[in-house]
Order: C-alpha cells, then sequence, then structure tokens
C-alpha cells in the first residue's frame, strides 16, 4: 500500500543516497558542502515522513528541528573552513589536499 | 558517619583543587598551603587509627546505581595502617619539597598534583569497591604520569612520563576486565560480597584462575613487576621527591596493596601462588643485578625499588601476607629515605652520576646518617625495620620450599652489596668533584632525620598491638638469622673489598675481562626489555599501521564513498530482513 | 488519492532539483536549483500542517544557508563548479536503481522488524533518562549553536588566538 508517507520515506532515503554519492565525486568542495546539504534534506523529509499517518508528530517535529539545526550548523562550519582552506592552499579540488594520509 | 576515614581523603582532593587559587593570591604560600593540607590528612588518619575498634565496611551514597556501586569506605586494620604510613610519607616528603622545589617554575601545578596524588592514594586504599578503587587507581597513574613529565622542557621527561602511563595502562586494561568479568559473575563489586563468594559456585575453577591472573597482570603493571618494569628506571627523570612519594613509598605499593585486599582469592589457588611467586623472584632478581651495575644514583634506587616489590610478591606467593604488609611499610620508609637523602645530595652536587660524587660524608653529614640508615635497614641489620620484614619473608620460605629460601638469601646478598656500593661511592672516599658543597637547608634535612629516627624505631609501633590489628612479626628463626646476617656481612664485605678497599683493581678488572664489559653493557641496557618492546611496537603496530594506510587515503572523496558503501550495504541487509 | 499524486509531485520536484544543483556544472545553476529544492521542501512541511517547521526550514535554509553559500562563491571566486565526467550518471543510476529496489522489497514485505526489544538494558535506561530530562535539550541546542558560530567566526578572523 502506497501511501504519501512512503513515498516521502523513499524519496528521503534517496536523496541521502543521492548526496553522500555526490560528496564522494565531487571535485570541488563547495560542491560538496551542496551535496551534505541535499543529504540534511533527506534526513529532515525522512524523520518527517515517519511522523505522518498518526504516529507520534510531536516528536517527530522535535527531531526535524534538532536536524535542522545541527545541519545548519555543520554548514556553516564547513563554509569556514572552505574559507580557511582556501586561504591556506589556494585551491578547492579535496584530491590536491591530502595531508591527512594515515 | 565516621568522619575521619572519610575526610582523610576528600581533603587532600579539595586541597588539590584549591592550592592554585592560593598560589594566585600569594606565591610563596603555596608550599606551607600544601603541608598544612597534608598534617591535616595526617592527623585524620592517625585519629581514625587510634579509634579503630572493629572492622567495617561504611556505605555514603549511591554512585552508579546500575553497576550496584556506592560510596564506600572500609575500614579494617590493613587499610588503617597503610593510610597512616601514606600520610606520614606524604607530609615528610611535602616538607622536604619546600626546600628541593625552591625556586623551580610551575610550582602551582606541582603542588596540586602531588595533593590530588595523595588524596586519590589514600582514597584507593580506603576504598570499599572495586569500581571506587579502580578509579583511583587511574587517577594515581595518572598524577604519576604528570609528574614524571614535570620538566616538561625537557624531552626525556615528556617521554618517561608517557612511557610510564602507557605501560602502566597495559596493567590497567587487564584489571578493568578483571573487574568486569567479576561483575559479570558476582553482580557487585565490593571487597566484602567478593571475597564472601570466592570457591562458591559463581567463582571457581577458570573464573577464579582467569580473575587472579587479570588482578596480578594489573597488579604488575603499577608495582613495576618484570616485564612490566621498564618504566620506573625512567621514571626517575622526575624531581626526587616525586620519586621518593609516588616511586618508591606508595603508588607502586598499590599493586601490592590490591592483591593483599583480595588474598582469599588468591589462596584459593595453588597456580595463582605459584604465579606470584615466579613474577616476585624473577623481578627481585632481575633488579637486584640491575642495580649493582647502574651508574645513576636514582637508577640504582629505582631498580631496588623493583626487587624488593618482588620480594613482596614472594611473601604473598609463600601465603604470608603479614609478611608483605609489613615489609611494604618497612621498604616505603627505608626506600622514601633513600630517595630523600639521594635528593639531597643531587640538589648540592647538581649530578646523579656516581663516578661524579664522593667523600661527601665529611660534608654532608645529616644526608649521610640518613642514607646509611636507609642501606642499613635494607640489607636487613637488626632491629631496624627492614630487619623484621624481610626475615619474615626468608623464613615463611625456608619453612615451606628451600631453594626459595636460598634464591632469597642469594639476593639479600645482592641487596647489601649494591646498598653498600652506592653508599662508598657517593659518600666514602675522595671527593671527585671541584664544586663546593654544603649541606642541604633545614626543610631538606628535617625529614631525612625523621625518617632515619622512624626507621630505627618503627618497629616497636609495628608490633604493638594496639595500634594496628593486622599480626605480630615474630623473632626469626635461628637458620633464617645465620644465613640472612651472613649474607649482609658477605654484600657488605663484597662492596668494601671491590670499591673502598682496592677501587683500582676493581676498575682493571671490569675493562679488561671480556666477559665482564659484556655483562655490565647488558645491566646497564636493563637486560634487554626495552629492545623487546621496540621490536614488538616496529613489527606488530608498525604492520597494522601500513595496512590501515591502504584504507586511510586521505582523500575526501575516498572516505565518502566508504560511507556511501556501507550504508547501501546496511540498507540492502536491513530491507531484506537479515539484520 | 489526490493525496498520494501530490506527495508524488513534491517528491519529484525536490529529487529532481536535486540532481540538477548537484549535476550542474556552473556554480550559479547549482545555487538557485538548491535554493529551490528548499524551497520545495518547505512547502512540503507547510503543506503537510506543520507550518512550524516549515517556516524554520525555509528561513534556514532558503534563507542563511544560501545566503552564506553565497557568500563563500564570491569570496573564493569559484565559478566553476566541474565535476566528474560519465561517473556521476554511472554512480547515480547504480545508486538510485538499489535504493529503489530496497525501499520496494521493504515496503511489500511489511516493514523492518525493528522493534524495540523490551528489556530494560542499561542503553535504553540511560537514552530515557536523556531524552525526559527536557533542559538538556535546550542546553544540547545552545551548546551546539554556539560552538559553531564561535568556529565560524574563528576560522574566518586572520588573527591566531
Amino acid at each position: 500500500m502506497i501511501t504519501d508517507q512512503t513515498i516521502f520515506l523513499v524519496t528521503g532515503t534517496l536523496l541521502v543516497f543521492i548526496g553522500i554519492a555526490s560528496v564522494s565525486i565531487s571535485k570541488n568542495l563547495i560542491k560538496t558542502l551542496m551535496s551534505f546539504q541535499v543529504v540534511v534534506f533527506g534526513v529532515n523529509l525522512t524523520l518527517f515522513a515517519s511522523g505522518l499517518g498518526g504516529a507520534d508528530r510531536a516528536l517527530s517535529d522535535a527531531f526535524v528541528l534538532l536536524s535542522i539545526l545541527v545541519g545548519a550548523s555543520v554548514e556553516a562550519v564547513g563554509l569556514a573552513v572552505i574559507v580557511a582552506v582556501h586561504r591556506k592552499y589556494g585551491t578547492l579540488n579535496p584530491d590536491e589536499i591530502r595531508r591527512l594520509r594515515g | 558517619m565516621i568522619l575521619a576515614e572519610w575526610l582523610l581523603w576528600l581533603v587532600p582532593l579539595s586541597g588539590a583543587a584549591l592550592v592554585p587559587v592560593v598560589s594566585h593570591t600569594k606565591k610563596e604560600a603555596t608550599g606551607w598551603f600544601a603541608v598544612a593540607v597534608a598534617s591535616a590528612s595526617l592527623l585524620l588518619s592517625l585519629y581514625g587509627a587510634l579509634t579503630f575498634s572493629a572492622a567495617e565496611t561504611e556505605n555514603l551514597a549511591v554512585w552508579l546505581g546500575f553497576l550496584n556501586v556506592q560510596l564506600q569506605v572500609t575500614i579494617d586494620g590493613l587499610s588503617v595502617l597503610v593510610s597512616v604510613f601514606v600520610a606520614f610519607l606524604s607530609l615528610l616528603i611535602l616538607i622536604f619539597s619546600l626546600g628541593y622545589m625552591k625556586g623551580e617554575g610551575g610550582l602551582a601545578r606541582y603542588y596540586s598534583l602531588v595533593l590530588l596524588f595523595v588524596g586519590s592514594m589514600l582514597g584507593l586504599v580506603m576504598a570499599g569497591n572495586l569500581i571506587q578503587f579502580y578509579f583511583f587507581w587511574e587517577l594515581v597513574g595518572l598524577c604519576s604520569a604528570l609528574l614524571i613529565a614535570f620538566w616538561s622542557d625537557r624531552e626525556a621527561a615528556r617521554r618517561a612520563g608517557l612511557k610510564a602511563f602507557v605501560v602502566t595502562h597495559i596493567g590497567d586494561a587487564s584489571l578493568l576486565i578483571a573487574v568486569i568479568v567479576l561483575f559479570n559473575a558476582l553482580q557487585t563489586t565490593s571487597f566484602a560480597s567478593v571475597l564472601a563468594s570466592v570457591g562458591g559456585s559463581s567463582l571457581q575453577g577458570t573464573a577464579l584462575l582467569t580473575v587472579g591472573v587479570l588482578i596480578i597482570v594489573g597488579a604488575m603493571g603499577k608495582s613495576a613487576q618484570v616485564p612490566l618494569h621498564v618504566w620506573l628506571p625512567d621514571a626517575m627523570e622526575g624531581p626526587s621527591t616525586v620519586s621518593a612519594l609516588i616511586h618508591a613509598a606508595t603508588m607502586v605499593n598499590a599493586g601490592v596493596y590490591l592483591v593483599i585486599r583480595m588474598f582469599p582469592l588468591f589462596q584459593a589457588s595453588g597456580l595463582l601462588m605459584d604465579l606470584l611467586l615466579g613474577v616476585g623472584l624473577l623481578s627481585a632478581s632481575v633488579g637486584a643485578v640491575n642495580a649493582l651495575a647502574s651508574e645513576d644514583l636514582k637508577r640504582v634506587l629505582a631498580y631496588s625499588t623493583i626487587s624488593q616489590l618482588g620480594l613482596m610478591f614472594v611473601a604473598l606467593g609463600l601465603g604470608s601476607w603479614v609478611a608483605a604488609t609489613y615489609h611494604m611499610v618497612s621498604q616505603g620508609l627505608f626506600k622514601a629515605l633513600a630517595f630523600l637523602a639521594a635528593g639531597s645530595v643531587i640538589h648540592a652536587t647538581g649530578t646523579r652520576n656516581l663516578e661524579e660524587m664522593g667523600g661527601l660524608k665529611r660534608v654532608m653529614k645529616y644526608t649521610y646518617v640518613g642514607f646509611l640508615a636507609a642501606v642499613l635497614a635494607m640489607s636487613g641489620l637488626p632491629p631496624l625495620i627492614g630487619f623484621w620484614s624481610k626475615d619474615a619473608i626468608v623464613s615463611a620460605a625456608f619453612a615451606g620450599n628451600s631453594t626459595v629460601g636460598f634464591a632469597l638469601i642469594a639476593i639479600s646478598v645482592v641487596t647489601a652489596s649494591y646498598g653498600f656500593r652506592a653508599l662508598i661511592k657517593v659518600f666514602h672516599g675522595e671527593p671527585a668533584q671541584q664544586r663546593s658543597v654544603r649541606e642541604s637547608a633545614t626543610t631538606m634535612v628535617a625529614p631525612i632525620a625523621v625518617l632515619a629516627v622512624s626507621v630505627v624505631v618503627a618497629w616497636l609501633a609495628l608490633d604493638a598491638q594496639s595500634f594496628v590489628n593486622i599480626g605480630s612479626l615474630a623473632f626469626p628463626s635461628a637458620t633464617t638469622f645465620t644465613l640472612s646476617m651472613g649474607a649482609l656481612v658477605v654484600g657488605a664485605l663484597v662492596s668494601y673489598v671491590a670499591f673502598s678497599a682496592r677501587p683500582s683493581a676493581t676498575k682493571q678488572l671490569m675493562e679488561r675481562s671480556q666477559a665482564m664489559v659484556r655483562l655490565r653493557d647488558a645491566l646497564l641496557e636493563g637486560l634487554g626489555f626495552d629492545r623487546l618492546y621496540n621490536y614488538l611496537y616496529a613489527r606488530g603496530v608498525k604492520g597494522l599501521a601500513s595496512l590501515t594506510s591502504k584504507v586511510e587515503t586521505g582523500a575526501l572523496g575516498w572516505d565518502a564513498a566508504l560511507v556511501l558503501l556501507t550504508l547501501i550495504l546496511l540498507t540492502v541487509l536491513v530491507a531484506g530482513g537479515l539484520v | 488519492m489526490a493525496n498520494e499524486i501530490l506527495a508524488a509531485g513534491l517528491a519529484a520536484a525536490l529529487v529532481l532539483t536535486a540532481v540538477a544543483a548537484l549535476g550542474a556544472k556552473k556554480v550559479s545553476t547549482s545555487l538557485i536549483m538548491l535554493f529551490y529544492s528548499s524551497v520545495v521542501l518547505g512547502v512540503t512541511f507547510t503543506l503537510y500542517n506543520d507550518a512550524l517547521i516549515g517556516l524554520v526550514h525555509m528561513a534556514t535554509f532558503a534563507g542563511a544557508v544560501s545566503v552564506l553559500l553565497l557568500t563563500v562563491i564570491l569570496m573564493t571566486g569559484e565559478s566553476n563548479l566541474a565535476i566528474g565526467g560519465r561517473r556521476i550518471a554511472l554512480v547515480l543510476a547504480g545508486v538510485t536503481v538499489l535504493v529503489v529496489l530496497a525501499s520496494i522489497s521493504t515496503i511489500t514485505s511489511g516493514g523492518p522488524a525493528l522493534a524495540p526489544s523490551q528489556s530494560q538494558d542499561i542503553s535504553l535506561q540511560v537514552l530515557g533518562f536523556v531524552w525526559n530530562y527536557r533542559p538538556w535539550d535546550l542546553l544540547a541546542l545552545i551548546m551546539v549553536f554556539a560552538s559553531s558560530m564561535v568556529a565560524v567566526v574563528s576560522l574566518l578572523s586572520k588573527e591566531r588566538p
């Protein structure tokens, strides 16, 4: 039975996967951050959709708010890191900045 | 509520937090504040000892409900005795620090760490359950590592501190596993309940053996037994007061204290007793021979500590925990005395090398008397305190197994020998340096004097049943007495002949004979334990690191792709109902 | 029925704009598409009777974050957000197929067995305690926000602390 809840759950999951795939193949850190934002969208949609259809709406609302807040904060910090990286290395290509070799 | 036993460890802990405040307001008062806190602690522990009537465990509050852990203190003869001993030594060493650390930078850090250490050690001694014990066990390890690296601008000190931390942590991990296994089996960690269920259905056979071995490994780490002893000689990079307090008298006794506290658990299995005996004998011999060869005064004392702790383990392996407890107290007293005297010498001459000292007995009289008393106590001259405890151990050995007894006599010969060697090289003979040397300040000499007196008279206090309710020390049997006196005389004679009467002939022997040169190099290297650890690290850890560096490429895309892969895998598994 | 069509339409718009944002070559296209997708998601939240989080979502993403992105793009002067050529199409196609398959199998089989166990084990107790203690939420939120603001300011300033 395909309800709107299942549609949203599926698209949310799909967005998460698309986002992570894009993070791994992007050649520019800003594109990486945008992909991360798509992941956050997917997570928010999934969380919201879990609360539809008679389930605990208040709980899912709280989770979505928390997720929005954390996602926005991480993006802000990520943008600051991008600016600092650009200042230090001059490039935004993650393949050229491999200082964290294990 | 029995206030004294709670306050005696809470007071130094809060004192540690207040030291930076005191140091900020008035810098010179920091040391005196620490001395005041330590004396308060000593008075409280003495009061607790004098009003001690019966053994009990007192609970204060629930600490970790789901682990069935409460804040408890155990008050029995053992904890009362050791707490008085620890508080007494801490006070004396803090008074010594007033003079020794005068003019050093970072004194607030020093005093607060020392007070934190004293509070944790007292908390460890008074702890009523294993979780509380482990908490303070880790704290003393931390304070020890930080104090070893006190002069943090020296690279050797930093490395030594890290080394102490890592090696003792091998033991700590083992002890933690033991606590987990015990909790799993018994659902409780308090000492009273654990000891009551030894031999019962949930704690016997392999479970008992596992727990016992893990606890012994934990004790080996803290008490510097072979092969986890490599941190103690390097720990001498710290100030001599730290060596005296932590690495001679208190923290290294924590391992022995744990085994004594859990002794019924070990008595229940012959294998565990044999393990204790073996570990102790090995460490006693390794420590003694290494001490004989060392050129650094503090390293001699460090290896000597390893050896004496080995003797305590031997005592435990033979079943006489009373002798082990008394040896713990006596070793603490005379070793702290030796370290304080060594600190005074090092402070005055500016060097730690035995070859650069000599003839100090004319100039530093009080220090000389102190060191002499320590060496005599260590070699076992009656009626100094070392005699009673050491001969109790040797008597127990002869009562059980003569081979162990003769091994202990051989170790006593070497002990006397290295003790007198250090004494002769530092204080007798011709002065080897041109610098003018004076006796140290009163704040440094007074604790040495007090400890020297206590080393001579302490057997009176320990024997009086009104003070300590453990057991009494009988006069050793005739065989033991003659053999150990003989060992003392032989060891002293060997050192006298080699270093005082014919020093040049000894030097020639050491340099000519190939065997002696090789033996000496091996001993100076610590018998290769450090090399063994380095080899294990190079092969094991570095091999694993090269394996993981193939996965950790440092490229952002790769890491994200790994995340994606894992997520896909998990989704498929969960959706397919396989997980 | 109308509900499902609406839901499907909104979901399709969201996915399309997101993919367009990630696959674009020019930065202006990318930014505008991302902005559109935030708007679509906010509209979705609002249409499902949750004006609060719809509003918060749009204010945060379509407002603050988009402006921040614009600022950073202008600061660093990036104008070409190229991505790898055909690889993206292959990867995305593969991922999509897998996810759709997994989701369909989940839905038709009645959902994953994720019922929480009844035993009061320790993690549940801890979680219950933390969750019921409401002031912690507020504190956690404030801490996350404040630390991220501090990090942003310190990373963007040129002085070393």
